[in-house]
């Protein structure tokens, strides 16, 4: 764990969540991984975890947290059957719409990940028993507080860094050049300015075309 | 040192530049003639619709959508992206699908809070004008009431959006009309939380503000006489006192509709012994007065502006909408944007409220004008034989958008026609 008890990077453990709405109660969180309800980061999942078109498919987002923590959410959709409650008949909101569950597990480090469809089931099993409760007392539930569990799914390091500092180089690039750009234009630089030390151009970067700065 | 002043000298033009663009100012230089110029006027209105989750926000845009897709009652039509039209056929197909009693399409989920952008358009012989916008945000109603996910970005871009609205809609769950007159107490306990978090949220706005009571079918047993059956709704809601603040404060100044509409249309559902709505195996969805809500956004912005002005300006603007008809399409658009700088011109964007703002002030002005000239019944010559290309075809785009301004009047006035009740409060 580190300062702020989060797992090591290297950690290969899954959050289950589940994102879900009852007879009356409308849409809430009621199940998240325990260190992102710590902070309140847990609203990243209702605003950005978008239900699927297809029954129990899984779909993986990478997402920031509102504190800038990167994660990576293994999501599924699921319209609640009789069978998942151990009724007779599907269950139905108090308007006579079906309910679904919007449920999966969080990576709380950016990976890439290939989800394995144990882990979504163990995701699920966890969430049916977290609906059930939640359903016997609609008003009193608060959002419960997820255990790691190990996962089967493969993760990989994401790599972004290095496209974010390419990003962030390319930037500078534009800036300066729109800055001797304007320059030129204000008419400031007319005469040969005394020699300085010569800019740091990245590598990468492409040099302006003739007649710029 | 001269870089260092340089550097200065160009922040400083190009913040000056940047507000200058910020500010709104309606002058943005004479677009060219033709093309260019028609489609830098058309201006987008944005429209909030507030409702409790289930209340029928979802359906209502369904079959808004359905009604309005074809130019079939009125000169215009709605247009939409390929992957909102198919998601708005695919709730109103499983809506309107009978075989499959039980089958509603599923509550919103915050992460699919989403804008429709709907283009107006209007067909010319050949051509087709897209003459305006208008953008309704879809969203969980949870939004509104689930206090647990208080630090929800779509929350703060829910009320952003609400705060730049020209038009807000109220929107009244008549199912709790009907649970409260069946004497279930959940149904009046509900229409109060309804009014207590709407109203704080309308009674502030400068814009528009009507309110829709959905499921207009389930309330048909009410009484014979649609007209007494709104009556009675309204006065169930002018009961409740934080409602007949709103109705009294607004009234005096700007239009406050009651608009009833049924996204199913009468005898399609019924609600059952457990109080689930549910279809009527051998009916056909036809709604009802689901096209009133947003054809009227923009006739309402436009009266609630002049109705805010003193007589004086009105007077002038009626004779600047008089002037305006009779010249040449250019000379049009080039007079709407000078009076934007003028006492009048000014006076209307300021009652038009800040949100207007948004809506370039010379487009916003020929918009209005036409408007004006239209409701005096002031009729318009042509473009003229002389005139180029590029003149026809604006003044043929200023025809279509002044048929479309008439068209989307005509629709709240045949409903106040009908049922007078609609006009809170009753004239
Ligand atoms: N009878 C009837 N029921 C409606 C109508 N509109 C919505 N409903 C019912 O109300 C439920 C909720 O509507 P919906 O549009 O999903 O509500 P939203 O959560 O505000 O988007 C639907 O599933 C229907 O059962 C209507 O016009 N007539």
């Amino acid at each position: 764990m580190d300062a702020h008890g989060w797992p090591k990077t290297t950690d290969v453990h899954g959050w289950p969540f589940l994102i879900a709405r009852g007879h009356r109660a409308g849409y809430r969180t009621l199940l998240a991984p325990a260190p992102l309800l710590a902070v309140g980061d847990h609203t990243v999942l209702a605003d950005h975890v978008e239900p699927g078109a297809v029954p129990d498919r899984p779909g993986v987002i990478a997402l920031t947290t509102p504190s800038g923590r990167p994660i990576s959410v293994v999501h599924a959709t699921r319209q609640v059957s009789a069978a998942d409650l151990g009724q007779a008949d599907a269950p139905r909101d108090e308007h006579g719409r079906p309910l679904h569950l919007l449920y999966g597990f969080v990576c709380l480090h950016a990976r890439t990940v290939t989800p394995d469809e144990a882990d979504l089931r163990t995701a699920l099993t966890t969430a049916l028993t977290v609906y059930r409760t939640f359903l016997a007392n609609e008003n009193g539930f608060a959002t419960e507080a997820a255990k790691p569990f190990p996962l089967r799914s493969t993760l990989e390091p994401a790599a972004p860094e290095r496209h974010r500092a390419v990003a962030r180089i390319a930037v500078a690039a534009v800036v300066l050049a729109v800055l001797l750009a304007g320059l030129r234009w204000v008419g400031v630089p007319d005469e040969p300015s005394p020699p300085g030390p010569a800019p740091t151009v990245p590598a990468d970067t492409k040099p302006c075309p003739p007649g710029w700065g | 040192m001269d870089i260092v002043l340089g550097i200065f000298v160009l922040a400083g033009i190009v913040a000056a530049v940047m507000a200058f663009l910020d500010s709104g100012l309606p002058w943005r230089g004479g677009p060219p003639p033709g093309e260019a110029g028609i489609r830098a006027a058309v201006p987008t209105f944005r429209v909030v619709a507030l409702g409790l989750p289930g209340s029928g926000k979802t359906l209502l845009l369904a079959s808004m959508y359905n009604e309005l897709q074809t130019p079939s009652r009125q000169s215009y039509y709605l247009s939409a992206a390929e992957g909102d039209v198919a998601r708005l056929t695919g709730w109103f197909a499983q809506m309107a699908d009978t075989t499959r009693a039980d089958q509603w399409p599923r509550g919103t989920f915050t992460s699919e809070t989403r804008h429709f952008s709907f283009g107006v358009r209007a067909r010319a012989g050949d051509t087709v004008h897209e003459v305006l916008r208008l953008d309704l945000l879809e969203y969980a109603g949870e939004l509104l009431t689930d206090a647990a996910e208080t630090d929800s970005g779509r929350r703060t871009e829910l009320f952003d959006q609400v705060r730049s609205a020209h038009a807000l809609l109220g929107i009244i769950d008549g199912g709790r009309i009907r649970q409260h007159l069946d004497g279930d107490p959940q149904g009046w306990t509900e229409l109060h939380r309804t009014l207590n978090i709407l109203v704080p949220h309308l009674i502030g706005a400068s814009c528009p503000v009507s309110f829709v009571v959905t499921k207009w079918d389930l309330l048909a047993h009410l009484h014979q006489d649609e007209n007494t059956r709104l009556a009675l709704v309204r006065d169930l809601l002018m009961s409740n006192e934080h409602f007949r603040t709103l109705v009294r404060l607004h009234s005096d100044r700007r239009v406050v509709r009651l608009i009833p509409v049924s996204a199913v249309g009468p005898g399609f559902a019924s609600v059952d012994a457990s109080g689930h709505v549910v279809k009527n195996r051998s009916a056909q969805a036809r709604p009802a007065y689901v096209d009133v809500p947003l054809s009227a956004v923009v006739p309402d912005l436009f009266d609630q502006a002049e109705m805010g002005l003193d007589a004086t300006l009105r007077a002038a603007l009626r004779e600047e909408a008089r002037h305006h008809l009779w010249r040449a399409p250019l000379e049009r658009l080039r007079t709407a944007a000078m009076l934007t700088f003028q006492t009048s011109g000014r006076a209307l964007l300021h009652a038009l409220g800040s949100p207007a703002a948004a809506v370039a002030g010379d487009v916003l002005m020929g918009m209005f004008l036409d408007s004006r000239a239209m409701i005096a019944g002031l009729g318009r010559p042509g473009a003229g034989a002389q005139a180029g290309e590029a003149e026809r075809r604006i003044d043929e785009f200023v025809r279509v958008r002044r048929q479309v301004l008439q068209d989307m009047r005509a629709k709240p006035a045949m409903l106040e026609g009908r049922l007078p009740s609609s006009r809170l409060p009753e004239r």
